[in-house]
């Protein structure tokens, strides 16, 4: 007995920011320059009153619509990875729950992770799966990351955008999700942080006036050295890729497709070249979508299954790495 | 390695600096735009090329382009 993913839906928000937009904004880069650097000409951003928990119940209904043999009353788990949650308590697992109209004998838990979540929820759902805990697992990923980018924060801006992706996994007899390979440093917090938020740092009068020009950053504010996560990345992916192979007793000739998080064009081309793996095996979709952390690896798989470049039965290797830090991969079949 | 391949291949990955600009006197600071793109230019040129894998704040640290050559040669001879 095992698990496998069934199906993938997604959606973005409507309001789409693009590199000219961006270069109006910030004159000293050109549309070509910021897509040179990014390898991104479009990213969508969520409207001001919709939090991804309001993404997560626009993409669900676009997921039942998509794929109408699959019944609600199946599903006997959620999980919502964001770092984006409603509120302290409840869950917004549980708060979806009852928006979506799923049965309440349904297990309902957070995963508040980002680039890593995919990876850690799929982990979590693969493994409720295979212990006979549930069968039908509804998995949400996606973040609003443009929520806590500061207006003139030239390089998160050029990077991110939002969206929210819905996975079925379900049981099955022959597995099609392999061993996971994933890891933590915490001590790397400080290199891709939200400041001013939450219960380590309480939102001031001071804060929101410092920056009542930029609505008051109430949200937090996302921030990241870039040099760092470059360094995180190509230290840490390379063995995260080799230790996952090795598990699922795989050569790099097995893979038909890598599929990275979707970090950025300029760290995916670099990690694909010291790891030689050829342009056709490697897969990547951000240049109409950004980096929407959770979200990027689902919504990769949907556009690499669609574009024909990952056929059923194809093996793909996914890896997660990023915010915490946070790492994570594992071999799916199609 | 040496120094004048290392600044050809610096060369190499920086369009907008003039030929012959850099030289090992040359201060980092005194190229012209330099940003954090270019620091991320940098520290993926050394990863490929030297199998060194500079810190952000390790790059921060030198001043010159002999400076950041030296540490390469450094690392790259005593690995962590």
């Amino acid at each position: 007995m095992g698990a496998f993913i069934k199906a993938i839906s997604y959606y973005l928000p409507e309001k789409i920011l693009n590199n000219e937009e961006l270069s109006r904004i910030f004159p000293e880069y050109t549309p070509e320059e910021i897509f040179r650097r990014t390898g991104v000409k479009e990213r969508r951003i969520a409207a001001d009153d919709e939090i991804p928990s309001d993404s997560a119940v626009t993409a669900t209904a676009k997921f039942f619509e998509e794929h109408p043999h699959v019944k609600k009353e199946d599903i006997d788990f959620l999980i919502f990875t964001t770092e984006m949650v409603d509120r302290r308590g409840p869950a917004t697992a549980c708060i979806l729950q009852n928006k979506l109209g799923l049965p309440t004998t349904l297990g309902a838990i957070d995963i508040p992770m980002g680039c890593s979540g995919f990876i850690y929820g799929l982990m979590v759902a693969n493994s409720l799966i295979t212990t006979k805990v549930a069968k039908n697992i509804l998995f949400l990923t996606g973040d609003a990351a443009t929520k806590v980018i500061h207006p003139r924060d030239h390089e998160l801006r050029m990077i991110f955008g939002d969206a929210m992706a819905v996975t079925l996994i379900s049981e099955t007899e022959n597995s099609g999700i392999g061993g996971f390979v994933y890891g933590t440093d915490g001590s790397g917090a400080p290199n891709l942080i939200v400041e001013g938020c939450c219960g380590a740092e309480k939102p001031t009068r001071e804060w929101l006036d410092k920056y009542s020009d930029a609505g008051g950053m109430a949200y937090g504010i996302f921030s990241m050295k870039g040099p760092e996560v470059l360094t995180f990345s190509l230290r840490k992916v390379p063995p995260l890729v080799k230790e996952t192979l090795e598990k699922a007793n795989l050569t790099m000739d097995d893979i038909d497709l890598f599929v990275f998080h979707q970090a950025s064009g300029f760290i995916l081309e670099v990690l694909r070249r010291k790891m030689k793996i050829p342009k056709e095996k490697f897969f990547t979709n951000l240049e109409f979508i950004g980096n929407t952390v959770a979200a990027t690896i689902p919504l990769a798989l949907y556009d690499a299954v669609k574009e024909g470049r990952a056929k059923k039965g194809d093996k793909v290797l996914i890896a997660g790495f990023g915010i915490g830090y946070s790492w994570g991969a594992t071999v799916i079949t199609i | 390695m040496d120094i004048n391949t290392f600044i050809q291949q610096l060369q190499g990955e920086f369009e907008d600096i003039p030929a012959g600009f850099l030289k090992p006197e040359t201060k980092i600071s005194d190229i012209e735009g330099w940003g954090s793109m270019h620091a991320l230019i940098v520290i993926a040129l050394i990863d490929t090329e030297y199998g060194v894998t500079l810190k952000g704040d390790e790059l921060r640290k030198v001043s010159s382009v002999q400076e950041l050559y030296d540490m390469v040669v450094n690392l790259k001879n005593n690995p962590e």
